[in-house]
């Protein structure tokens, strides 16, 4: 037997008779310490990086809050401003032609009439536009105490005298008995608007244009009547604030128009005044007399038929109203 | 994923590096009867081995994020074994009569018979070849012993032998040499005592 054939034998001998091993316990002490070991090791590095989504999360709420924070409001005023667009239409609609749409499509003022167009909507320019459709009160507030408040309490001052002369207007002007539609004068709540803007008694298209331009600057004065009746309760109810304020400052504006008017009519004399009435009436301009008869009676009111002479006080009498 | 099985020492050891502890299963499972018998060999105290064998893999589950496969696992593994067993030789005071790389005094070394007192008991086969192989195991030098068990219970080669132990691949085939030619001697000499009883029962 070769000495490599007797190695080999007794490593074989060894093999089989060294099969010792560690006792079970030992195994499970060990292999469970290596478990702790292991399962403390991911957990460690699960736990050095569970803040990772939190800090993710709190870093994009803050960048969204930090975002809303820096917004302009002016980004936000677009829509508002859509709605004021629309806001201070249905305001001039309603002051210009409070009682109907009939009475638009009569004494409508030609686009380029001036004292027709009521001014854009009076803004002060530090004032946010949003504020205006929120919080009205506070628009209201700060124009009480602007330099829009004189003309305000003219306009004011301007109805109170409107509504005084509306009977008389209302007898001066004969209704357009030639338009079935024009005659629904506008109820609202069991008010009916006074008929004087409607007075006009020729049509719009065939009236000359300073008639159309006369006829439309006494609109106002019944605009600025109505609303004390039902149009500005109607206004208030169906507009949003701002755009109440809106049509107030409008109506201002029209009744400043309205009070330069009398101012120039104050300015003739009531001789000229009577003059240039008889004068057109004699000249055939019958139209243009009763006119000025009407500008008359409006610019001095209760006293025009005292001042005027017999022969004129009946031009321009409207005629007894026709059953509708 | 290959299975635990089929997958290298190392492969094992770097996924429980990385948290899989099925793997230290497959591994200790591969190299625990190794290194215990290994330990029990040189220590010959079941107890102290008991408390070495699992100081070893502490140590190796402790060190387990430093591995690094520049090496056999076994070579890594049996350092750790061999280290440990150096701490508890200079603990216990057997250094100086262990020293594995004092070539000079290695017939010294030699010369002195193991205790037989020390000599573990066997714990299931106690077959007769096994305890006469165990007992000249304990009675080679202790360099001679190490060198022994690290080729046939770690499976390591001449130059990891040499490699773990700090002393030349010629130095760790002279001890093999040595060791592998007393249990030679020791198995002949069993042979031979099975043969003279053989032939008395015969005659």
């Amino acid at each position: 037997m070769s000495e490599i054939e007797r190695d080999r034998e007794v490593e074989t001998a060894w093999r089989a008779a060294s099969r010792e091993g560690p006792p079970p316990a030992l195994d499970a002490a060990i292999r469970a310490e290596a478990r702790r070991a292991v399962g403390a090791a991911p957990g460690g590095k699960r736990s050095k990086h569970w803040w990772y989504p939190l800090a993710a999360a709190a870093t994009v709420a803050v960048l969204a809050i930090s975002i809303v924070q820096l917004m302009p409001p002016e980004q936000v005023a677009p829509t508002v401003v859509a709605d004021q667009s629309a806001a201070p239409r249905q305001a001039h609609n309603e002051v210009a032609h409070p009682s109907a749409g009939a009475d638009a499509r009569l004494v409508a003022p030609p686009p380029a009439a001036p004292a027709a167009t009521p001014a854009p909507p009076v803004k002060t320019p530090s004032a946010p536009k949003r504020d205006q459709g929120v919080a009205g009160g506070a628009i209201e507030r700060e124009r009480a105490a602007s330099p829009v408040q004189a003309p305000e309490a003219l306009a004011k001052k301007q109805l109170a005298e409107a509504k005084e002369e509306a009977p008389a207007r209302a007898k001066l002007a004969p209704p357009p008995p030639e338009k079935p539609d024009a005659a629904p004068a506008a109820t609202f709540g069991g008010i009916t608007a006074p008929s004087l803007p409607r007075s006009e008694p020729f049509p719009a298209k065939t009236a000359p244009p300073e008639a159309r331009r006369d006829a439309y600057a006494q609109a106002p004065s019944a605009a600025a009547n109505a609303p004390a009746g039902a149009g500005e309760m109607q206004a208030a109810r169906r507009a949003p604030a701002a755009p109440a304020v809106e049509s107030r400052v409008a109506a201002t504006k029209l009744a400043n128009t309205d009070e330069a008017k009398a101012k120039d009519a104050g300015a003739r004399s009531v001789e000229d005044w009577i003059k240039r009435i008889r004068d057109l009436k004699n000249e055939g301009r019958f139209d243009d007399s009763a006119k000025e008869l009407a500008a008359f009676r409006v610019a001095f009111g209760e006293r025009a038929d005292a001042l005027l002479p017999p022969d004129l006080r009946q031009i321009g009498t409207p005629p007894a109203p026709k059953a509708p | 994923m290959p299975a635990p099985a089929a997958q290298s020492d190392e492969d094992l050891m770097l996924a429980y590096a990385a948290g899989d502890a099925a793997a230290f299963d497959a591994l200790y499972t591969r190299h625990k009867g190794g290194v215990y018998r290994y330990l029990l060999r040189q220590c010959r105290q079941s107890s102290v081995a008991d408390e070495l064998f699992q100081d070893v893999w502490t140590n190796l589950i402790r060190a387990r994020a430093s591995y690094a496969p520049t090496a056999k696992f076994t070579t890594w593994l049996y350092r750790l074994a061999h280290n440990r067993l150096i701490d508890h030789y200079r603990a216990s005071g057997h250094l100086t009569l262990v020293s594995m790389d004092d070539e000079a005094h290695e017939d010294v070394i030699a010369s002195v018979p193991a205790a037989r007192s020390d000599e573990p008991q066997p714990r299931a086969e106690n077959r007769e070849l096994g305890e006469r192989l165990r007992a000249a195991l304990a009675t080679l030098p202790p360099a001679q012993r190490e060198a022994f068990l690290l080729q046939q219970e770690g499976g390591l080669s001449l130059a990891e032998i040499a490699e773990l132990t700090g002393v030349g691949a010629e130095t760790v085939k002279s001890r093999l040499r040595y060791a592998l030619g007393k249990l030679r001697d020791e198995l002949s000499g069993q042979l031979r005592d099975l043969d003279d009883e053989l032939r008395e029962g015969l005659g």
